[in-house]
Protein backbone atom coordinates (compact mmCIF):
# COMPACT_ATOMS: atom_id res chain seq x y z
CA UNK A 1 0.00 0.00 0.00
CA UNK A 2 1.58 3.28 -1.04
CA UNK A 3 1.86 6.32 1.22
CA UNK A 4 -1.25 8.46 1.31
CA UNK A 5 -3.45 5.63 0.17
CA UNK A 6 -6.34 5.19 2.54
CA UNK A 7 -6.47 1.91 4.32
CA UNK A 8 -9.81 0.30 3.58
CA UNK A 9 -10.46 -0.41 7.24
CA UNK A 10 -9.64 3.03 8.57
CA UNK A 11 -11.89 6.00 8.45
CA UNK A 12 -9.78 9.09 8.81
CA UNK A 13 -12.80 11.27 9.35
CA UNK A 14 -13.54 9.51 12.56
CA UNK A 15 -12.55 11.28 15.75
CA UNK A 16 -9.46 9.58 17.03
CA UNK A 17 -9.97 7.53 20.11
CA UNK A 18 -8.19 9.00 23.08
CA UNK A 19 -7.17 7.17 26.14
CA UNK A 20 -9.68 8.21 28.76
CA UNK A 21 -8.51 8.54 32.30
CA UNK A 22 -11.13 6.87 34.42
CA UNK A 23 -10.01 8.30 37.69
CA UNK A 24 -9.22 11.93 38.24
CA UNK A 25 -7.41 11.31 41.49
CA UNK A 26 -5.63 8.34 43.04
CA UNK A 27 -8.06 8.52 45.97
CA UNK A 28 -11.01 8.13 43.66
CA UNK A 29 -9.30 5.26 41.90
CA UNK A 30 -8.72 3.53 45.23
CA UNK A 31 -12.31 4.11 46.23
CA UNK A 32 -13.68 2.72 42.98
CA UNK A 33 -11.36 -0.26 43.04
CA UNK A 34 -12.42 -1.01 46.60
CA UNK A 35 -16.07 -0.81 45.57
CA UNK A 36 -15.42 -3.11 42.63
CA UNK A 37 -13.61 -5.58 44.84
CA UNK A 38 -16.49 -5.50 47.30
CA UNK A 39 -18.91 -6.05 44.48
CA UNK A 40 -16.97 -9.02 43.19
CA UNK A 41 -17.03 -10.48 46.69
CA UNK A 42 -20.77 -10.06 46.75
CA UNK A 43 -20.96 -11.86 43.44
CA UNK A 44 -18.88 -14.69 44.83
CA UNK A 45 -21.17 -14.87 47.83
CA UNK A 46 -24.17 -15.06 45.56
CA UNK A 47 -22.56 -17.86 43.61
CA UNK A 48 -21.91 -19.73 46.84
CA UNK A 49 -25.52 -19.23 47.82
CA UNK A 50 -26.57 -20.48 44.42
CA UNK A 51 -24.56 -23.61 45.00
CA UNK A 52 -26.40 -24.18 48.24
CA UNK A 53 -29.73 -23.62 46.55
CA UNK A 54 -28.79 -25.93 43.68
CA UNK A 55 -27.66 -28.64 46.04
CA UNK A 56 -30.79 -28.21 48.02
CA UNK A 57 -32.89 -28.50 44.87
CA UNK A 58 -31.11 -31.72 44.01
CA UNK A 59 -31.86 -33.01 47.49
CA UNK A 60 -35.48 -32.00 47.08
CA UNK A 61 -35.73 -33.92 43.85
CA UNK A 62 -34.65 -36.99 45.71
CA UNK A 63 -37.44 -36.64 48.23
CA UNK A 64 -40.36 -38.94 47.85
CA UNK A 65 -43.00 -37.44 50.04
CA UNK A 66 -44.98 -38.09 52.10
CA UNK A 67 -42.77 -41.01 53.14
CA UNK A 68 -39.70 -38.80 53.58
CA UNK A 69 -41.57 -36.22 55.63
CA UNK A 70 -42.67 -38.98 57.94
CA UNK A 71 -39.05 -40.11 58.02
CA UNK A 72 -37.98 -36.63 59.10
CA UNK A 73 -40.67 -36.70 61.77
CA UNK A 74 -39.38 -40.04 63.02
CA UNK A 75 -35.84 -38.71 63.23
CA UNK A 76 -37.00 -35.64 65.16
CA UNK A 77 -38.94 -37.78 67.59
CA UNK A 78 -35.93 -40.01 68.10
CA UNK A 79 -33.50 -37.22 69.00
CA UNK A 80 -36.14 -35.49 71.11
CA UNK A 81 -36.91 -38.60 73.11
CA UNK A 82 -33.23 -39.33 73.48
CA UNK A 83 -32.60 -35.85 74.87
CA UNK A 84 -35.60 -35.98 77.19
CA UNK A 85 -34.57 -39.36 78.58
CA UNK A 86 -30.92 -38.40 79.02
CA UNK A 87 -31.77 -35.43 81.26
CA UNK B 1 -2.45 -34.47 117.05
CA UNK B 2 -4.34 -31.88 115.07
CA UNK B 3 -2.17 -29.13 116.51
CA UNK B 4 0.97 -30.93 115.46
CA UNK B 5 -0.30 -31.25 111.95
CA UNK B 6 -1.27 -27.60 111.93
CA UNK B 7 2.14 -26.51 113.07
CA UNK B 8 3.83 -28.74 110.56
CA UNK B 9 1.69 -27.24 107.84
CA UNK B 10 2.52 -23.71 108.99
CA UNK B 11 6.18 -24.56 108.88
CA UNK B 12 5.92 -25.85 105.38
CA UNK B 13 3.59 -23.22 103.94
CA UNK B 14 4.44 -20.33 106.22
CA UNK B 15 0.86 -19.29 106.68
CA UNK B 16 -1.31 -18.89 109.72
CA UNK B 17 -4.32 -20.19 107.85
CA UNK B 18 -4.52 -23.88 107.35
CA UNK B 19 -6.96 -23.94 104.53
CA UNK B 20 -7.22 -26.95 102.38
CA UNK B 21 -7.55 -26.54 98.66
CA UNK B 22 -11.06 -26.69 97.40
CA UNK B 23 -12.01 -29.71 95.35
CA UNK B 24 -15.37 -28.43 94.21
CA UNK B 25 -16.08 -29.46 90.67
CA UNK B 26 -17.16 -26.74 88.28
CA UNK B 27 -20.82 -26.80 87.48
CA UNK B 28 -21.64 -28.35 84.19
CA UNK B 29 -23.38 -26.14 81.73
CA UNK B 30 -26.53 -28.02 80.86
CA UNK B 31 -29.01 -25.71 79.19
CA UNK B 32 -31.31 -28.61 78.43
CA UNK B 33 -31.24 -29.99 81.94
CA UNK B 34 -34.46 -31.68 82.93
CA UNK B 35 -36.43 -30.65 79.90
CA UNK B 36 -39.53 -32.57 79.08
CA UNK B 37 -40.51 -33.44 75.53
CA UNK B 38 -43.09 -30.67 75.69
CA UNK B 39 -40.45 -28.12 76.66
CA UNK B 40 -38.18 -29.37 73.90
CA UNK B 41 -41.01 -28.88 71.42
CA UNK B 42 -41.31 -25.30 72.61
CA UNK B 43 -37.63 -24.77 71.96
CA UNK B 44 -37.97 -26.35 68.54
CA UNK B 45 -40.92 -24.11 67.81
CA UNK B 46 -38.81 -21.01 68.37
CA UNK B 47 -36.49 -22.27 65.66
CA UNK B 48 -39.38 -23.34 63.45
CA UNK B 49 -41.08 -19.96 63.64
CA UNK B 50 -38.05 -18.28 62.13
CA UNK B 51 -37.94 -20.51 59.07
CA UNK B 52 -40.45 -18.42 57.20
CA UNK B 53 -38.73 -15.08 57.43
CA UNK B 54 -39.31 -12.23 59.82
CA UNK B 55 -42.40 -12.45 61.98
CA UNK B 56 -44.64 -9.40 61.52
CA UNK B 57 -44.75 -7.01 64.43
CA UNK B 58 -47.40 -7.95 66.94
CA UNK B 59 -47.57 -11.51 65.66
CA UNK B 60 -46.68 -14.66 67.52
CA UNK B 61 -45.85 -17.64 65.43
CA UNK B 62 -45.20 -21.26 66.20
CA UNK B 63 -44.24 -24.01 63.85
CA UNK B 64 -43.31 -27.39 65.19
CA UNK B 65 -43.38 -31.10 64.70
CA UNK B 66 -45.81 -32.73 67.11
CA UNK B 67 -45.26 -36.35 66.16
CA UNK B 68 -43.95 -38.21 63.09
CA UNK B 69 -47.17 -37.55 61.20
CA UNK B 70 -48.26 -34.14 62.49
CA UNK B 71 -46.92 -30.61 62.05
CA UNK B 72 -48.50 -27.52 63.56
CA UNK B 73 -48.50 -23.91 62.43
CA UNK B 74 -50.00 -21.45 64.90
CA UNK B 75 -50.19 -17.71 64.49
CA UNK B 76 -51.62 -15.03 66.79
CA UNK B 77 -52.04 -11.35 66.08
CA UNK B 78 -54.20 -8.32 66.78
CA UNK B 79 -56.47 -7.11 64.01
CA UNK B 80 -57.20 -3.43 63.25
CA UNK B 81 -59.88 -3.26 65.91
CA UNK B 82 -57.50 -4.59 68.54
CA UNK B 83 -59.18 -7.96 68.65
CA UNK B 84 -56.93 -10.97 69.14
CA UNK B 85 -56.95 -13.35 66.22
CA UNK B 86 -55.54 -16.83 66.04
CA UNK B 87 -55.04 -19.30 63.26
CA UNK B 88 -53.97 -22.89 63.67
CA UNK B 89 -53.16 -25.17 60.80
CA UNK B 90 -52.45 -28.84 61.22
CA UNK B 91 -50.52 -30.72 58.58
CA UNK B 92 -51.07 -34.46 58.62
CA UNK B 93 -48.85 -36.88 56.77
CA UNK B 94 -51.03 -39.43 55.02
CA UNK B 95 -50.05 -42.18 52.62
CA UNK B 96 -51.59 -40.26 49.75
CA UNK B 97 -50.27 -36.81 50.61
CA UNK B 98 -50.09 -34.02 53.16
CA UNK B 99 -53.49 -33.03 54.46
CA UNK B 100 -53.91 -29.44 55.62
CA UNK B 101 -56.57 -29.05 58.27
CA UNK B 102 -57.75 -25.60 59.34
CA UNK B 103 -60.48 -24.24 61.52
CA UNK B 104 -63.97 -24.54 60.20
CA UNK B 105 -63.49 -28.09 58.98
CA UNK B 106 -61.46 -26.94 56.00
CA UNK B 107 -59.38 -29.74 54.62
CA UNK B 108 -57.21 -29.89 51.53
CA UNK B 109 -54.22 -31.82 50.31
CA UNK B 110 -51.15 -29.74 49.71
CA UNK B 111 -50.05 -29.44 46.13
CA UNK B 112 -47.80 -27.39 43.88
CA UNK B 113 -45.74 -24.61 45.40
CA UNK B 114 -47.39 -24.96 48.79
CA UNK B 115 -46.37 -28.59 48.98
CA UNK B 116 -42.81 -27.76 47.98
CA UNK B 117 -42.64 -25.02 50.59
CA UNK B 118 -43.85 -27.39 53.23
CA UNK B 119 -41.28 -30.01 52.28
CA UNK B 120 -38.50 -27.41 52.41
CA UNK B 121 -39.76 -26.18 55.78
CA UNK B 122 -39.74 -29.65 57.34
CA UNK B 123 -36.25 -30.30 56.00
CA UNK B 124 -34.89 -27.00 57.27
CA UNK B 125 -36.64 -27.50 60.59
CA UNK B 126 -34.90 -30.81 61.10
CA UNK B 127 -31.53 -29.47 59.99
CA UNK B 128 -31.80 -26.44 62.29
CA UNK B 129 -33.03 -28.14 65.43
CA UNK B 130 -30.59 -31.02 65.06
CA UNK B 131 -27.68 -28.62 64.99
CA UNK B 132 -28.91 -25.81 67.23
CA UNK B 133 -30.86 -27.61 69.92
CA UNK B 134 -29.71 -31.19 70.00
CA UNK B 135 -26.16 -30.57 68.76
CA UNK B 136 -26.17 -33.59 66.51
CA UNK B 137 -25.27 -34.05 62.87
CA UNK B 138 -28.57 -34.13 60.94
CA UNK B 139 -27.25 -36.77 58.56
CA UNK B 140 -25.67 -39.20 60.97
CA UNK B 141 -27.37 -38.28 64.25
CA UNK B 142 -23.98 -38.31 65.92
CA UNK B 143 -23.01 -35.58 68.39
CA UNK B 144 -21.39 -32.56 66.78
CA UNK B 145 -17.77 -32.11 67.66
CA UNK B 146 -16.58 -28.57 68.33
CA UNK B 147 -14.39 -27.62 65.44
CA UNK B 148 -11.04 -26.01 66.16
CA UNK B 149 -9.81 -23.51 63.61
Amino acid sequence: MSEGQQHPYLNYNQTPVRKVELFSTPELEAEVRQALEQESQEVRLTEAQNDVVNNFTVQLENITYPADIEGIGNRIMAIRKQKASSN
Amino acid sequence: MADVLKKAFELLVGSDDMTLPSFKLPRKKRPLKKMTERELIQLESEVGAKLFGPIPRGHRREFFNLDPKTWIWHEEWMDHSGKRRTSTTRYEVHDNGILKAQEGARYSFLEGQELENFVVATRLYYEEIAREIYKVDPQTGRPLIAQTV
